[in-house]
């Protein structure tokens, strides 16, 4: 289990997040909603020790993040929000990495590695470099990283961003199967129908500050008949005034 | 100590070190475990071939009668090897764009830090060298087997870097520890180059005023706190050389010691806290209106140079390196009152500087390059590519300008060239930066990277820091034999006018080849 506590994080005069406070319970699918700039990426960011917060703690399987960073990184497999890292190596080499970084043995490795390979379709270019690979390949390889480890918490930031329909709905199939097992899977997204396929539970963010924390189910019976994407919008608010997108496409047909 | 994950870090330090030799070794068909032992193999070929080059231009003096010259080689190349180290340990720990993607990994911190120590090594071992030469040379030159005497240089070479690069881990890592640090990190770093760039130079100067060298003896004053070195090796049985053991072996243990109880503990967390402060830090730039692409396009290139650690980093190639190089390699004090004859002579020289000084590490050799994927958005923009890659030419172009004239008009002062020659010396210099420039920006188009990590890669382009490194050392090598020639045709000839004619001739026409040759091979393609 995950335990946020009155996590804070400001960058400069900025307040990121303020005073999150969640609990994600193993076995389940943990979404992040909210737009851009809500705190999604900070929160994802603070738990895979990318940054630290300002204040609050962060509590994995009864380990205080800040004292036993390392073990609890040894729990973790993180995809960032962009798959632009270790661009000089192949994708073998990258994967390479990652399992010395685990201590795993190659022969623990190898199967489930071939497995995920021929799953995302990418035997073919595996020893071409991460540089050459186009935005969808680069994030398949990454997704192949942080599965091929298999640790308990998968922290996938915006996973499906550049993957085809099929790598999308396969990588969806594992993130069920993986919760199944009783191991846990947070990510974030911005696609709606995927929170609502996919999340045992949700958070919604907005400026930094949580909204909601909660089942879907519950959520979508709190708001008799409306769609999950009505209810976010109430709920998120908008941000920008929706005229303009007549106004602008008027101007250009002046 | 997790030997994997040691050898799995330090494979890809290699591949980010030496991008294109990488590039060039994929090609072949190499990768994984092959591609990291022939990238070790090629690292240990060229440094054995530099070994080589150093020692026949250091075997003519016997260095076990030269204990000044000795010392002040030891002096200057420990200076180099602390200034690199500064910038390559902040660099490699804090400043690259990677540490994102290690740090949700679990490294082990030991393994971390060996890993990236060990990277730095290999950046700053090729240019101490010579030092390790000069060590074999003089205990080979006191008498001591050759078999014994590369032990004992190696080992003493080893130590003495190992001692550099701790002190240097412990003065950055505390450093980047201070609110001063979390709040400032572009100016602490940026004064702790200039510190140490003051402290190298000034180091430097103050060797050569304290020499007083005469004709009867080429060596100079000893420094005597660098004296124990000398006898380790002039009389390896000696009580001195006993204790100067005991000495290095004992600062090694002290710095090990405070590396292993002070640095590494809390490593992951202080990486992570440097991160978060340069996440947190103001991204915001003052909103100032400018008119004409002109203006814009400058302002662009000169947020470019704000890249963390570029300016430190070039400084250092472009300033530093070429300073020590010089004063320990080609460095004379020219006689009073020269005639006017010797003008060409001065002006080949301000050329020859310009080779020098302009190197695979210049700003003007990475302006294309620090666009990153901007350059291809610009490409579909409707402005002309020319007129984008002439400003920022231009603006390479004159800081290189700034920064070489300003080191030339303190070598013209230190070796007291009088007002027309360093008038002369100035003008090669200017000269010379314009075309060699013209040469390292069309190369950075030439071996254009863009998704780079670290400034380190943009610059171990091409032939890796071993190939800067030959480049460097040979435009020296060919820019002394150059001058010396000159001058000794200069000093025997009576007929000084023609030859400076010839000169002059001939460097008019190489300068229309080569500006000609840029025009047609490079603008005119964006035409």
């Amino acid at each position: 289990m995950i335990e946020i506590n009155d996590l804070t994080k400001s960058y400069g005069n900025k307040l990121a997040l303020q005073h999150l406070t969640l609990k994600i319970e193993s076995g389940k699918i943990f979404g992040f909603l909210g737009h851009n700039g809500a705190g999604k990426s900070t929160t994802i960011k603070n738990l895979v020790s990318i940054i630290q917060p300002t204040s609050g703690s962060i509590i994995v399987d009864g380990l205080d993040l800040a004292e036993h960073r390392q073990e609890i990184k040894q729990k973790i497999a993180y995809v960032p929000d962009t798959p632009d890292i270790f661009l000089q190596l192949t994708a073998m080499e990258y994967w390479d990495l990652l399992a010395a970084a685990y201590d795993l043995a190659e022969s623990d490795v190898q199967a489930r590695r071939h497995k995920l390979v021929e799953l995302f379709n990418m035997s073919e270019r595996v020893d071409e470099t991460m540089a050459s690979f186009s935005h969808g390949m680069r994030q398949k390889a990454v997704l192949i990283g942080a599965l091929l480890t298999d640790p308990d918490i998968w922290i996938l930031d915006e996973p499906m961003q550049g993957l085809d329909p099929q790598a999308a709905y396969d990588l969806k199939q594992l993130m069920k199967a993986h919760a199944e097992k009783g191991k846990t899977v947070i990510f974030s997204t911005h696609n709606l129908d995927t929170a609502q396929q996919l999340c045992d539970e949700l958070a919604i963010l907005k400026t930094g500050q949580l909204i909601y924390n909660g089942s879907v189910q519950d959520l979508l019976a709190q708001h008799n008949g409306e769609s999950l994407e009505d209810i976010y919008l109430q709920m998120a608010g908008r941000q920008g005034d929706s005229h303009l997108v007549d106004d602008i496409e008027g101007d250009s047909h002046e | 100590m997790n030997k994997r994950q040691l050898r799995a870090l330090m494979a890809v330090n290699l591949r980010l070190l030496n991008p294109q030799v990488t590039d060039r070794l994929r090609k072949k068909g190499k990768s994984g475990a092959a591609l990291t032992r022939k990238l070790w193999s090629q690292f240990l070929l060229s440094s054995i071939v530099f070994l080589v080059i150093y020692g026949m231009a250091m075997a003519a003096g016997n260095l076990s009668k030269m204990p000044g010259m000795f010392t002040f080689y030891v002096a200057i190349f420990i200076l180099l090897a602390f200034s690199q180290s500064i910038s390559g340990i902040y660099n490699l720990f804090f400043a690259g764009k990677d540490l994102n993607s290690y740090l949700p990994l679990p490294f082990r911190q030991k393994e971390i830090f060996l890993s990236k120590i060990l990277t730095v090594s290999f950046n700053v071992i090729p240019y101490t060298l010579p030092l390790l030469m000069a060590f074999f040379l003089l205990s080979w030159q006191s008498g001591t087997m050759i078999p014994l005497a590369i032990v004992m240089a190696v080992v003493v070479h080893l130590l003495i870097m190992a001692l550099i690069f701790m002190l240097c881990s412990v003065i950055v890592f505390a450093l980047t520890k201070t609110k001063l640090f979390h709040d400032h990190q572009n100016l602490v770093m940026n004064a702790l180059t200039g510190i140490t760039m003051i402290l190298v130079i000034g180091g430097i100067l103050l060797m050569n005023q304290g020499n007083s060298s005469s004709s009867e003896s080429f060596d100079r004053n000893p420094i005597a706190i660098l004296m124990p070195i000398f006898e380790l090796f002039n009389k390896p049985t000696s009580l001195i050389s006993g204790l100067t053991w005991l000495g290095l072996i004992g600062l090694i243990l002290i710095f090990t010691g405070i590396v292993r109880f002070l640095i590494l503990p809390k490593l992951s967390e202080q990486l992570t806290a440097v991160n978060t402060a340069m996440l947190s830090g103001s991204h915001r730039h003052q909103n100032v209106k400018r008119s004409g692409l002109n203006a814009n396009l400058d302002a662009y290139n000169r947020q470019l140079l704000k890249e963390p650690n570029l300016l430190v980093q070039v400084i250092m190639n472009s300033v530093m390196i070429p300073i020590i190089f010089m004063f320990s390699f080609a460095f004379a004090k020219v006689p009073n009152g020269l005639p006017l004859k010797w003008l060409g002579v001065f002006f080949v020289a301000g050329l020859a500087f310009s080779t020098f000084t302009v190197n695979p590490a210049s700003l003007v050799g990475n302006l294309i390059s620090l666009d990153r994927a901007n350059l291809e958005f610009v490409e579909s923009l409707p402005i002309s590519m020319r007129h984008y890659l002439q400003r920022k030419f231009l603006l390479g172009y004159l800081l290189q300008l700034v920064l070489n004239i300003l080191m030339i008009v303190i070598i013209a002062f230190v070796i007291k060239a009088g007002f027309l020659m360093s008038v002369s010396l100035v003008l090669g210099t200017i000269w010379g930066t314009y075309l060699v420039s013209l040469h390292y920006f069309r190369r950075d188009y030439r071996l254009l990277v863009t998704n780079w990590t670290n400034v380190t890669e943009l610059f171990n382009r091409g032939g890796g820091n071993i190939g800067m490194m030959a480049t460097m050392f040979g435009a020296l090598f060919v820019g002394v034999i150059i001058i010396v020639a000159y001058s000794m045709i200069i000093m025997l000839t009576p007929f000084a006018v023609l030859i400076n004619l010839i000169a002059a001739t001939l460097i008019i026409v190489l300068s229309v080849l080569i500006l000609r040759h840029y025009q047609t091979k490079f603008w005119q393609r964006f035409n």
